[in-house]
């Protein structure tokens, strides 16, 4: 991720606060998701076809090899103490 | 003749900085006019595997895009995973997993020898109804 700073007016970093208190998210996860509502939102109209498929995963880093390791990467994501059970809170308790 | 569509070329088409990018991408362009079609069952593996690596937001990303692509879904019913456990056995020295027994049990229903996926291990399978299965690109 890249770090960045914006100004918001009091009343949108006010609601951002307020949101981000009742969900139990910090603000930047909430600015993160309504902005990638947004692109989803404003992409609708840009292409149709396959063309709407090819390089909608367009974030900037170096090459990858995931067309090439999809199995192995379902796996360790699944795997014990993987990051599936950190995201649902289960990995300190299959330690124990 | 539709064209059944793997995970891998899915994924390799839809990340533009993935090392097969190019190839994914060309090989849905050139076979989507005769028709695409991918079995329920890979494009669930697909987003798992979109969900992993880059988060909810990217697999929503390509969900959307994928809603608007003109690839059509292939349902799986109890027929076809009583097919694909059948190959899954008959393969088992392959070692094929579930989605991909799932994939080629849709070419069996489906009559289409032709898939594209970057998985060469799928040649290995002998289909019923043709000489060989064509793995592409």
């Amino acid at each position: 991720m890249k770090k960045t700073m914006m100004y918001l007016p009091e009343e949108m970093h006010g609601y951002l606060a307020r949101e981000g208190r009742r969900r139990g998210l910090s603000m930047a996860e909430i600015a993160r998701e309504a902005i990638a509502e947004y692109r989803s939102l404003h992409d609708i109209p840009s292409a149709t076809g396959v063309s709407a498929l090819i390089g909608v995963i367009d974030e900037d880093g170096p090459v990858v090899n995931d067309a090439s390791r999809v199995d192995e990467v379902v796996e360790g994501y699944f795997a014990e103490g993987g990051a599936w059970d950190e995201e649902n809170g289960h990995a300190d308790t299959r330690r124990l | 003749m539709p064209t059944l569509v793997d995970s891998s070329v899915l994924i390799g088409a839809a990340t533009r900085r993935d090392s097969l990018h190019e190839s994914a991408a060309a090989a849905v362009s050139a076979h989507a006019s005769n028709g695409l079609l991918v079995p329920i069952t890979i494009l669930a593996e697909t987003m798992s595997f979109l969900r992993a690596r880059h988060g909810l937001d990217v697999q929503r990303r390509f969900w959307d895009a994928f809603s608007r692509s003109g690839i059509e879904v292939a349902a799986a019913d109890e027929a076809l995973l009583g097919r694909a456990r059948e190959i899954d056995l008959a393969y088992a020295d392959v070692g094929f997993g579930f989605a991909d027994c799932t994939l080629l049990a849709s070419c069996e229903a489906l009559r289409c020898a032709r898939v594209l996926s970057f998985d060469r291990r799928l040649a290995m399978y002998r289909p019923s109804f043709a000489p060989a299965l064509e793995v592409l690109p």
